[in-house]
């Protein structure tokens, strides 16, 4: 192809640096803020009124930060559930199930042990949650290494069988008395606690901190080398006496208990819900899905998901809010996100390539 | 079980029928697309926003497969052309639907204008109900007796030796996608036109997933699938009246019943993932399934 | 996709990203003028509003409240989760400077009582499904006697029913379900005794158009109901049916011709809210600065609203814009014996009056125990009538 003096060719890439992707990530982020810019006129509103009214929501007013977070930490949890199988070679797409059950193991916990000490019972709760989620990837992680069955149905079919058990829990025995279908609403003792006035739950510092554990975890420990070899180069891997099938379990184990830490973040840590509302076991799954746009956003590294799962849930949380401020139509945010995933799956291109461009006989002066 | 039952199972086996046999003809091709329900989602809105201005299904049915087939295209410039995870681009696919059918269709939800639902002719069984059943025939025909199927089928064993062997892998892989797409949009007008003709968010709920269950349960062959289609249309449908049917049964909630298409797709795909049972059963399970088709040059 | 170790370019990169937008963020940032006698009425919806009756006749009822009041403004967000309900009430407080926060769902009602306190010059209304306790000062609960008007419906419905067969589309076994399923049976019971109420299965959800159209199809091939309504579900799904299937229907919450969704040869007549009721009792405390407003309604038609059209109460019997006896189609009308029709009109009197309720005049029995639960000339409690009424009176066929 020839533009003007210049000839673009596409190149492999030789190595691929995280400066690379980020370049790719914010490269496909602003496409998608011009292509949303449509939605904006089609709605007669100023593109950069609606996206300062967006970025002013979310990151500058005291109500919308503070959603920002507490759905951070969220988002923060499922997209490490999704990292750290994805490192290893393999696909978690079952976050949705994972969070469900972490959702009945906090609720069932904290109904059973009610009268127990927060100090007992929260714990508790946690712990019920990672056995729970661990169990559901391990089985996921299991049947792909040992069996070489699919990953993605499976985690797809279990979302959906979760997705009826809590349906019909709600709806059954675990219904309100007083007939909402809901959970019972958790006791005292088992809600989380908030940051001094606010309504961020402490799981904040938690998905934080397991995002740089997880970092180190995987660039320091001999066993995080052993996960990126066999995610990088299985063969290698086996031949240096990694086994497929306890990389596979291990990490969809771990990607399956950081999920369900969500779900007891979902149910004990938002302020006057405290159980498991039917608006959050809806079909089929949504946001827990977004764990893997927020990872490949991250390309993958824990510690930048921190910083890109801030950056999206505001942008998300930002876009919700314009119905309210701009008169914006319902689904904006979703179409935004929709957008974001498109380019952002078509950025991966690059992961393999690079634009050059050249003038007649010279070399290359540029990349993208 | 009367009638009214029946053609309410069989209009519900319809729409995992559509979606499934065009799952069916990417996978065979070696493409995976799990973005089925975005297919669906858009194949509804598409033809919602048509019958309802023009008042005419035949349009409508028109407009949602053209838009199932632009997304299916979508999916095959991600996954073909720039060789993107074919997971990532399905997943893309889906999530770009919801978002965009949730913003667009939402001011129209509500019901459909009377004109523009396809009635029932034979005993509430639609016109769409018969060509839809032709189409699926045909697919089976091309599939496995045409010269065009063969080629399908050999690319999604091993597209090297097909393009060693002079076939064009990008061409028919978007062949197939775009087919694909299109019946995913069927799907979805069927979903809208005939089964339940109000537009609300996200109107497909789930059924995309279990059409996808569906095409691996069947482990590509049609004649499973269709039957698998049917099958589950009556247990859709036989989940809410299960007691009144069959009255020794155990009232168990609906949910259980629901539960099983996909208990069973875990334990079929574990039986076939033994190589020597899989053989017996003869089930197909495109090697190149999923993988980017990067030819040397 | 391999990555080797945490480039510092991304992180800075990414703040440097978050400063740019925040700069121009702040420096955009808008503020509306607020001046006193200008009211700022904000609600949250907990679903889209067009296409499900119950938010779409709320939000109704505040555009006819915008359109009353020059100086009110009428703000929404829809399908606000619970999650999110705090979130969007600050936001319209803080940003947008709304004097009411209507949550128009109890799950985004209870929320609520987190930050009322916070906010002593804002007035917030959570409706009510089951719980009067958590209410505040400036907190409000609210609800209207729906079962009054459906008492009325279910007259209609047991008379042109000629399969004496009926069918109710249920989302879940709720209390507010099964009060609204109760008072339509005693209506029904009222004319034809004999009429059966089918339930047939729960949708398991208000808003599910596939599951309550399944749900409605079983109701006519299993109990070969003639007549439907969804009492416990939102969408359009059970009237579409009712066209298609040729059957009588009775609409919930708002009216269903009036909106386009069938026409009176289907719908015979709808039950509905005028939430402007309320809405415009607690403007007119706001107006004149009540510190401790009212912070309970639980009404009935006897507390209409007063305009130079004529009164409005707060539910009512209606149908292409026509209200109580008016409103049954003329077809369903033919149907019906003048008795039937004079009922209808006394027993709407005698409510508009205050002076007679259905679960007052009847005796409630549990259906399935035939222990008596609250005998005639007994008016049960709010209470009892909100959060505790957990029995199907003789007569209705719940789901197995």
């Amino acid at each position: 192809m020839k533009i003007g003096p210049y000839k673009i060719k596409f190149e492999d890439r030789l190595k691929f640096t995280a400066l690379d992707a980020t370049r790719i990530a914010l490269f496909s982020v602003i496409l998608t803020l011009i292509a949303f810019s449509a939605f904006f006129w089609k709605e007669g509103i100023n593109p950069i009124k609606g996206y300062s009214e967006m970025f002013t929501y979310a990151f500058a007013t005291a109500s919308g930060i503070e959603l920002t977070i507490r759905r951070m930490a969220f988002m923060l949890f499922v997209t490490l559930a999704f990292i750290i199988p994805m490192r290893g070679g393999i696909w978690n797409v079952g976050a949705p199930g994972q969070l469900y059950i972490g959702m009945l193991a906090a609720v069932g916990i904290g109904i059973w042990g009610k009268g127990l000490p927060p100090g007992i019972l929260i714990p508790l709760m946690f712990l019920a949650a990672i056995i729970g989620g661990g169990i559901l990837g391990a089985f996921v992680g299991y049947l792909k290494e040992k069996m070489n069955v699919n990953e993605i149905v499976v985690a797809l079919m279990l979302n959906l069988i979760m997705y009826y058990l809590v349906k019909y829990l709600i709806e059954g025995p675990w219904m309100d008395r007083s007939g909402r279908p809901e959970s019972t609403q958790l006791p005292h003792a088992a809600r989380l606690p908030m940051i001094s006035d606010s309504l961020i739950p402490y799981t904040i510092f938690l998905a934080i901190a397991l995002g740089i554990i997880l970092y180190f975890f995987l660039s320091k420990t001999s066993f995080g080398y052993q996960i990126r070899l066999m995610g990088t180069n299985p063969n290698a891997a086996r031949y240096s006496g990694v086994s497929r099938v306890k990389i596979g379990v291990v990490t969809m184990m771990m990607g399956g208990a950081l999920a369900a830490i969500a779900g007891v973040h979902q149910v004990a840590g938002i302020a006057g819900v405290y159980r498991i509302h039917r608006y959050f076991a809806k079909f089929p799954g949504t946001w827990a899905y977004y764990g893997i746009v927020f990872g490949l956003i991250a390309v993958l590294n824990p510690m930048a998901a921190i910083v890109v799962c801030f950056l999206f849930t505001g942008m998300q949380v930002g876009t919700m809010a314009l119905q309210g401020r701009l008169g914006m139509g319902y689904g904006a945010d979703l179409a935004l996100i929709g957008i974001l995933m498109i380019f952002l799956v078509a950025g991966q291109f690059f992961y393999r390539r690079k634009i050059v461009f050249s003038k007649e006989i010279t070399t290359a002066d540029g990349e993208i | 079980m009367d009638w009214i039952f029946v053609v309410a199972a069989i209009q519900a086996s319809m729409i995992f029928l559509f979606a499934a046999i065009g799952e069916l003809i990417d996978q065979r091709s070696g493409i995976l697309n799990v973005g089925l329900e975005g297919l669906m989602l858009v194949g509804a809105l598409g033809s919602f926003v048509v019958a309802d201005a023009t008042g005419n299904p035949w349009l409508g049915f028109i407009a949602g497969i053209a838009a199932g087939g632009i997304f299916g295209l979508l999916h095959g410039f991600l996954s073909i052309t720039l060789k993107a995870d074919q997971v990532v681009s399905g997943m893309g696919i889906w999530i770009f639907a919801l978002g965009l059918t949730t913003y667009i269709g939402n001011p129209l939800s509500g019901p459909l204008n009377d004109a523009g639902k396809m009635n029932g002719i034979a005993g509430g069984l639609t016109p769409m109900f018969f060509i839809g059943l032709l189409i699926v025939f045909a697919v089976w025909f091309i599939l496995f007796k045409t010269r065009l199927g063969l080629e399908i089928r050999s690319i999604g064993e091993d597209p090297y030796v097909a393009e060693a062997s002079g076939l064009n892998v990008e061409k028919i892989r978007y062949l197939c996608v775009i087919a694909g797409g299109a019946l995913g949009g069927l799907s979805g007008a069927y979903l809208i036109l005939v089964y339940n003709p109000i537009w609300s968010p996200n109107p497909t709920m789930g059924r995309g997933w279990i059409a996808l269950a569906i095409v691996f349960f069947s482990m590509g062959k049609p004649k499973i699938l269709i039957l698998g289609a049917f099958l589950l249309g009556f247990l859709w449908h036989f989940a809410l009246s299960s007691t009144e049917i069959i009255p020794w049964l155990p009232a168990l909630s609906y949910h259980f019943y629901r539960m099983i298409p996909f208990a069973a797709t875990i334990i079929i795909l574990m039986i076939i993932s033994s190589k020597r049972i899989s053989r017996k059963l003869g089930a197909a399970r495109p090697a190149a399934l999923g993988k980017p088709y990067i030819h040397n040059e | 996709m391999n990555k080797k170790g945490i480039s510092t370019w991304w992180i800075i990169s990414m703040f440097a990203a978050v400063a740019i937008i925040g700069m121009v963020g702040s420096v955009q940032a808008t503020d509306l003028a607020h001046s006193p006698r200008h009211i700022v009425l904000a609600v949250e919806h907990f679903s889209p509003v067009s296409g499900a009756s119950w938010c779409g006749s709320f939000h109704a009822a505040c555009q006819w409240l915008d359109k009353k009041y020059p100086w009110l403004d009428y703000l929404y967000q829809e399908n606000v989760g619970p999650d999110s309900t705090i979130a969007v009430a600050k936001d319209f407080i803080e940003n947008k400077h709304a004097n009411i926060v209507i949550s128009n769902a109890e799950f985004m009602a209870l929320p609520i009582e987190a930050i009322y306190k916070k906010y002593p010059n804002v007035y917030f209304m959570g409706n009510i499904a089951s719980d009067t306790e958590t209410r505040g000062q400036n907190w409000i609960r609210y609800f209207g006697r729906q079962y009054q008007s459906q008492f009325l419906a279910g007259i209609v419905a047991g008379a042109i029913t000629e399969t004496n067969a009926i069918g109710l589309v249920v989302s879940f076994p709720a209390v507010q379900n099964v009060r609204k399923v109760n008072a339509f049976t005693l209506g029904v019971q009222a004319v034809n005794p004999k009429a059966k109420i089918y339930l047939g299965s729960y949708v398991g959800a208000w808003y599910d158009p596939p599951t309550e159209k399944e749900v409605s199809e079983k109701l006519i091939s299993n109990f070969k109901v003639d007549v439907l309504s969804n009492p416990g579900s939102d969408s359009s799904a059970p009237v579409t049916v009712a066209k298609e299937k040729g059957i009588w229907f009775i609409g919930k919450d708002a009216d269903l011709t009036k909106l386009g969704w069938a026409d009176e040869d289907t719908v015979a007549t709808s039950y509905i809210w005028n939430w402007q009721v309320i809405i415009d009792r607690v403007l007119s405390d706001y107006m004149k600065g009540e510190t401790h407003p009212r912070n309970l309604y639980f009404i009935g038609m006897e507390e209409p609203l007063y305009t130079p059209d004529g009164s409005i109460p707060v539910v009512d019997i209606a149908n292409n814009g026509r209200y109580g006896v008016d409103s049954i189609s003329p077809k369903a009308r033919k149907k019906m014996s003048k008795d039937e029709i004079e009922l209808i009109r006394s027993r709407r009197e005698e409510m508009l009056n205050g002076q007679w309720d259905p679960f007052e005049y009847y005796e409630l029995k549990d259906g399935k125990t035939g222990k008596v639960m609250s005998p005639a000339g007994e008016m049960p409690s709010d209470v009892e009538l909100l959060s505790k009424m957990d029995y199907y009176i003789p007569g209705v066929v719940p789901p197995k």
